[in-house]
């Protein structure tokens, strides 16, 4: 295999397989995220729990939302009910402890304040996403600004 | 990183001594870089890489890099918010696994379709690929070749492959991925309207009283439409939305009206309310006077599979399935009375009651009503007749084309209305609705297109699933697919898609920015740009056409499809493509090459690199030496400017988040066929549908038929397949954002607990998803986000490692042509 | 004898309306100057590879003219690792 921005993930490099077969089932050694000869199942991956450290993940940047750091299996999240609030809101931060609801969410579509959260951002997990312990297939490269302006001030000292 | 690390100690020192000295402690003595020349970042416009919502985002960029995205605030659609993918935009370019070089299958220095893949030069590549282009062009014309595009195209990269396709190669074997999404919406609105894409728009949402899904499960698919959609309901209490799938979604959580009904029977619940309305005299008897026709469909039309198959040879209609006759009132009304509420009822399994009130928001004439849906009508084998059947009900009673009575048809990709749609990638389409069956519209293409009389072919093209069978079949030899990952997408995976693109008489060529499963199987791969790595524009939902610049450069070798297409087209001569009876006509066309012909036409080459931007790159401008861009956009432009697609010049849509066609006079149009907003009512009409004859649109009869595959003994139960919200589509993006993959890692079979215990499976219990077609492995869900009925599963697609079209079956609606994915049988086996 | 890195943080109190002359004059030694205050206090910051020539800076400092005390406020000190350029500390992996 020549590819130089090949894989990663041992699991996930394509078994080759030779000759006819290939011509029939694809392969070829080009990594995907398939971990399988395309006519082939592996074993599907157990399911494993929500990430329940409660300890706060580092932002991309500070327009991100922050995922959420535990479990919210069972949580009842509609008209009846915002069982996020019950440790988000304002007011009960103080017996929680929890990060207050951000005050970009107290703003309506036309940009007033408002008392309370606005309902468009009512359904929580639109934005915020529990995290499972699954790392993915493929190394990220995405480089944040702090790093980025380390190199800068790397690059104007040389 | 030595300086930050000084820098951070320095900061600390020069903290502690401000401290000691009482001196304030300002910005600089903080451990916070302040040099505004360092940390000013650029913010540029551009719509969401995702959903056919159409979000607008900042996206900051420092160093040829994209280092931050947020939700644009100045934007209608989403004013400033993003869903969980879109704000993590930022990072869907980062795969380490970007595709940098052209990757060529060779054995011994040589193409081998059972080779290995190596890097090549383009030179090389597009030799190999010209090559066997030529061949099958030689061999069999524009049957022998193909391409697969996508509503995630730019709009100029549908545009130019359009024509690169349709007059350059002379074939109509051309088909966007839209086709698995919105063909079905597509056909529904030529049927009833005789123009595609909503009259209503955004707006909607915040006049109407209530909301009707109808299979969309918004929170997850179309989130910030969900915002607005929540905001309303739950800002108004008055307002209701009732939500109706074939099992407990996300959605339910906001629904007044919950309904789970039996798959295929959403049929009969729109029979069932027009039948209500009629029987409780609450039709808008004056709109009807005015505005409709009534017309009786063909029916009995089969399921498009193969013509062998023997739910083919048993249709009675097969081969005229889009044909109608037109009826009266009385007729229809007679028609529709059989549609009573306790056979609907007992056919749905909904409650009588429940029906009646998803009934009365049609009925009730002061309540404003939004009807949503997408891939549940779409993706149906009667899905055409859905989308006409829920006009039906809105025809019936005038709502529509009013501000919150508004039938909406949603859509899955960036710009499967702008691209797809719009610019007529279709197999039997051209730009602004014309298509390649009336002579008529081909002379219109030509003549924009300065090309010949006789250019464009009159046969409609391969549709996306007869594509796969032709390449199984071996009748398209040279095949290429760009912006999508059909091998994941298209249904039945085990015995069309792969053995098509495994046929060694094939030459398959993919196009993508990650190697996806499709690449896999593929010959040749080509990397490409995505997203702000170019100049684009996309079209959304609601007819928004949006622009955007190129932000930082694609990695190494990487060239936008764009690129991609039109350098191509250079290696081919009209002497080497056209038949000698257009040459000999024209001979003023004589050895050029397409390139010359398609694109240095002296309109598509009209505007000057320097009417680029100052502030922005443009590779594609710099390349080919003009702004490819503009002029490919101005040009097609040309086919809907006075005919009721306008679009506002070019340079406008760098200034503006989008404008809502048709412009006219500089003006974005709200609600079509209604002369309070739109130019194109006449003076003497109030409403106005003048894409049909007399400006009448039509009300359908349509029966309940049943689906094409349902289950029996030995295949027990019903397969549905979808999304997730942090996933979209084939997961090619998203499974390379860490946070993204994190929250949903892997595809889950959702059963409903009593089925598992039955089949003595827990939650987490390995099982084998087994259909006439193939099998996959999957793990059972028994809780978590969706809650489905007794017999009948649901698996998401987005996951590579569990491909579940292996199992899906390729039935398709016989006149969109666009696959059922919702519904097939299979069974469940441990492992 | 193996190289440290020596990085200190000193506050000077200047006349009030010497700060300017002062202030140019400490620059002009080689020192970085983060803060001033109105009533003539200076925050500087002052980098060597040795504690003797941290010492002898701050006796220079303290007998300028218009500077009324100069006083070390933070020290720290690392070794620098013997195969790196002399101005290179610290260099972890840079991605």
């Amino acid at each position: 295999m020549r590819i130089s921005n090949a894989p990663l993930h041992a699991a996930l490099i394509v078994v080759m397989t030779a000759g006819a077969a290939l011509t029939q089932t694809g392969g070829g050694g080009v990594a995907t995220l398939r971990g399988a000869p395309l006519d082939q199942n592996a074993e599907a991956p157990a399911m494993r729990p929500q990430v329940n450290t409660d300890i706060r993940q580092v932002r991309n940047y500070p327009e991100q939302p922050p995922v959420i750091p535990h479990a919210i299996e069972g949580y009842q999240v509609d008209i009846n009910a915002n069982r996020c609030l019950t440790c988000h809101a304002r007011t009960r931060i103080g017996d929680s402890q929890a990060p207050m609801v951000s005050v970009t969410h107290y703003v309506d579509r036309e940009g007033q304040a408002l008392a309370q959260v606005s309902p468009r951002r009512y359904f929580c997990t639109q934005c915020h996403v529990p995290q499972h312990p699954d790392e993915p297939g493929v190394e990220n490269v995405f480089i944040d600004i702090d790093t980025l302006l380390s190199q800068e001030f790397e690059g104007a000292g040389d | 990183m030595k300086m930050t690390r000084r820098e951070a100690l320095k900061a600390q020192a020069v903290a502690t001594a401000a401290t000691a000295a009482g001196i304030p402690f300002s910005a600089e003595a903080q451990n916070l870089v302040t040099d505004r020349d360092l940390t000013e970042l650029k913010w540029s416009k551009a719509p969401c890489r995702f959903c056919g919502t159409g979000c607008s985002v900042m996206v900051a960029t420092k160093d040829n890099r994209v280092v931050a995205t947020h939700g644009d605030a100045k934007a209608e659609v989403n004013r400033g918010l993003n869903c969980v993918k879109g704000y993590f935009l930022s990072k869907i370019m980062y795969g380490r696994d970007r595709l940098t070089r052209p990757l060529l299958r060779k054995r011994d220095g040589v193409f081998a379709k059972d080779g290995e893949f190596e890097e090549v030069s383009w030179d090389e590549a597009f030799d190999v690929m010209a090559e066997r282009f030529k061949a099958a062009l030689a061999a069999k014309g524009g049957d022998g070749v193909g391409m697969f595009g996508s509503g995630q195209w730019t709009v100029w990269e549908g545009y130019a492959a359009s024509k690169l396709m349709k007059a350059g190669f002379r074939s109509n074997n051309i088909d966007p991925n839209a086709r698995h999404c919105m063909a079905s919406a597509v056909a529904g609105f030529m049927r009833t309207f005789g123009i595609d894409e909503p009259m209503g728009c955004y707006d909607d949402f915040e006049h109407a009283d209530a909301f009707v899904l109808w299979g969309a499960n918004m929170a997850e698919m179309h989130p910030i439409l969900w915002t607005r959609l929540t905001d309303r309901r739950l800002s108004h209490p008055h307002v209701q939305v009732a939500v109706l799938s074939t099992f407990e979604n996300r959605s339910f959580g906001l629904a007044d009206i919950p309904m789970v009904f039996t798959p295929h029977t959403d049929l009969a619940i729109l029979n069932y309310i027009a039948n209500h309305i009629i029987q409780t005299g609450r039709v808008n008897e004056d709109f009807l006077r005015d505005n409709v026709r009534f017309l009786r469909g063909q029916t009995d039309i089969g399921y498009g599979l193969r013509p062998d198959h023997p739910l083919e040879v048993a249709a009675s209609h097969a081969d005229a399935a889009g044909a109608s006759e037109e009826i009266d009132f009385d007729t229809f009304a007679e028609f529709v009375s059989d549609y009573t509420l306790d056979y609907v009822s007992e056919l749905t399994g909904v409650s009588p009651s429940k029906l009646e009130a998803l009934a009365e928001l049609y009925a009730d004439p002061e309540t404003k009503v939004m009807s949503l849906w997408t891939m549940g009508f779409n993706q149906h084998t009667r899905g055409v007749w859905c989308n006409n059947l829920v006009y039906n009900i809105h025809l019936l009673t005038g709502k529509i084309s009013t501000p919150g009575n508004s039938p909406f048809s949603l859509t899955g990709q960036p710009s499967a209305c702008g691209t797809a749609r719009e610019v007529g990638t279709f197999a039997h389409r051209l730009p602004a609705d014309l298509v390649v069956t009336d002579p008529e519209h081909r002379a219109t293409a030509e003549r924009i297109w300065k090309l010949p009389e006789g250019t464009v072919p009159e046969k409609v093209g391969a549709h996306a699933v007869l594509q796969n069978r032709q390449l199984k079949d071996g009748i398209i030899n040279a095949y290429w697919v760009q912006v999508n990952n059909n091998m994941q997408a298209a249904p039945n995976m085990m015995e069309e898609t792969l053995p098509g693109y495994r046929n060694p008489e094939n030459f398959i060529v993919v196009s993508d920015a990650y190697p996806t499963v499709t690449c896999e199987a593929a010959d040749l791969i080509l990397p490409t740009a995505m997203w702000v790595e170019k100049e684009g524009a996309y079209g959304n939902a609601e007819r928004r056409t949006q622009f955007w610049h190129q932000l930082v450069d694609a990695p190494g070798e990487a060239r936008s499809d764009l690129w991609q297409l039109m350098e191509f087209s250079k290696r081919f001569t009209t002497d080497e493509v056209w038949p000698a009876e257009l040459l000999d006509a024209n001979p003023e066309y004589r050895g050029k090459t397409l390139y010359e012909v398609l694109y240095e036409n002296g309109q598509v080459n009209a505007y000057p690199l320097d009417d680029t931007s100052d502030d922005y790159a443009n590779d594609e401008a710099r390349h080919f030496g003009f702004y490819v861009q503009k002029g490919l956009f101005e040009e097609y432009a040309r086919f809907g400017r006075d005919h009721g697609h306008d679009l506002a010049p070019f340079d406008r849509y760098h200034e503006e988040r989008g404008l809502r066609w048709p412009v006219v006079d500089g003006e974005e149009t709200r609600w079509r066929y209604n002369r309070d907003y739109d130019p194109y009512v006449s003076e003497d009409r109030q409403i106005e549908f003048y894409g049909k004859p007399e400006g009448r649109a039509n009300i359908f009869q349509l029966p309940y038929e049943p689906p094409a595959e349902s289950p029996d003994d030995e295949y027990p139960f019903w397969l549905s397949t979808g999304r997730v919200l942090e996933h979209w589509h084939s997961g090619s993006m998203t499974q390379r954002v860490p946070e993204l993959h994190k929250a949903v890692p892997n595809a889950l079979v959702y059963m409903h607990p009593l089925d598992a215990r039955e089949l003595g499976f827990n939650r987490g219990s390995e099982v084998r998803i087994v259909s006439r077609r193939g099998s996959i492995r999957s793990r059972v869900e028994t809780a978590g986000r969706n809650r489905v009925p007794r017999g009948l599963i649901f698996v998401p697609w987005f996951d590579a490692t569990q491909l579940i079209n292996k199992v899906t079956l390729d039935a398709t609606d016989p006149i969109s042509k666009q696959t059922d994915f919702k519904k097939c049988a299979v069974r469940l086996e441990a492992v | 004898m193996p190289r440290e890195l020596h990085l200190a943080s000193i506050v000077v109190h200047a006349r009030p309306d010497r700060v300017d002359d002062v202030s140019q004059t400490i620059v002009g030694m080689g020192l970085e100057r983060h803060l001033a205050s109105p009533e003539g206090k200076l925050v500087f910051t002052h980098e060597s590879e040795s504690a003797r020539d941290l010492g002898d800076t701050l006796t220079q400092l303290q007998l300028l003219d218009g500077v009324l005390a100069a006083t070390m406020v933070y020290h720290h000190c690392e070794p620098v690792a013997e195969d790196a350029p002399s101005d290179e500390p610290d260099r972890e992996t840079t991605p």
